[in-house]
């Protein structure tokens, strides 16, 4: 971490627009792949549960992702979203272009 | 309950990536970026052994669970409720192993992104300071794998899709700025995040320890950057 923030900023600051565009694009593709992919269907299988149940268990996911209600994975969400916005604004990768798609992915800017 | 999926023959292969990126051989050695000499005098200084340093013969209570309960998708739908005391045991013990893999594969992923940056960085600090993050996160894969061997009976999940394309990405691309921001701003903020949680709420002291002495490393490099 210490190594890209001292780093990048200067390295994002002399990119061309072309250059930059690139790194954003990437920087929200990767956030996508972090942010909304990882989910236990091999666990869920391994304890029984039916195709269709595991559907049911990722929709019941989804829908606690927009309203957590446990308070330790309110404050984890906080956290790393805050985190996320405030190392993309330093290093200069935090645009216009970028915010809509912090957004769509539930990351308040 | 069945047993884990994973083909052992993908465990042992593995998976191989095209990669090609400029190494940059410098044939000067004077310090020319103070604050990654800092931290490369900050990581020599706080090294730890996850062999020696970690209390390896703590038992895990097996009637317990291994991480909060609250971390599973299920907990508080019928789903949960109607799931045995053990089974939700097992349950918890199958989703922290699956959780910890994922983690695994993502240190190990650190490294191999953070072997690549020693090579493409320019300056005398920046490789030398990388060279740190290698055995960091070489460190961090260790003591991940050894708790689930040791500690989970070996329980093991396959990678995830997201992960492989992810770090697939990082080790295909030349450009370090790009394996820069893909590991450090993203996967290792990610990652951050995750470990204090699971430090926080974990069931087991022991996977708390680790949880603990991983986010040691993490916060000095963050301490001096931020």
């Amino acid at each position: 971490m210490g190594f890209g923030m001292l780093s990048l900023p200067a390295v994002v600051n002399e990119m061309t627009a072309k250059e930059r565009e690139e790194l954003e694009d990437f920087t929200v593709w990767a956030l996508v792949r972090t942010l909304t992919s990882f989910f236990p269907t091999e666990v869920y299988q391994e304890m029984g549960f039916t195709a269709a149940e595991i559907e049911d268990i990722k929709g019941l996911r989804r829908e606690r992702a927009g309203a957590e209600s446990v308070l330790f994975r309110r404050l984890f969400k906080r956290e790393l979203h805050g985190a996320l916005v405030a190392n993309l604004s330093k290093v200069g990768l935090l645009s216009e272009r970028v915010k809509p798609h912090l957004a769509e992915i539930g990351i308040r800017v | 309950m069945s047993e884990s999926t994973v083909s052992p023959r993908a465990l042992v292969d593995g998976h191989r990536i095209g990669a090609h990126h400029e190494t940059v051989f410098r044939h000067v050695y004077t310090s020319d970026q103070p604050e990654l000499r800092r931290l490369y005098e900050n990581a020599k200084r706080d090294q730890w052994n996850a062999s020696r340093d970690i209390p390896w013969s703590q038992p895990v209570d097996p009637n317990a669970g291994i991480v909060a309960d609250e971390l599973i998708d299920i907990h508080g739908t019928h789903y949960w409720a109607r799931l045995s005391a053990a089974e939700r045991v097992e349950l918890n013990r199958r989703f922290a192993a699956w959780r910890l893999h994922t983690l695994l594969y993502g240190e190990h992923g650190a490294m191999l992104v953070c072997s690549q940056l020693v090579e493409s960085v320019s300056g005398v600090d920046a490789k030398t300071f990388q060279a740190t993050q290698v055995v960091d996160e070489a460190r961090h894969a260790e003591v991940i794998h050894r708790y689930l061997e040791e500690k989970l009976a070996g329980l093991s999940y396959p990678m995830p899709a997201n992960v492989r394309e992810l770090f697939d990405a990082l080790l295909g691309d030349p450009r370090w700025p790009l394996k820069t921001i893909g590991l450090q701003l993203v996967a290792e903020t990610f990652a951050v995040a995750l470990f204090k949680m699971l430090g926080d709420t974990a069931k087991d002291p022991l996977l708390s320890e680790i949880c603990r002495r991983i986010l040691v490393d993490e916060s000095r490099t963050w301490a001096s950057a931020c």
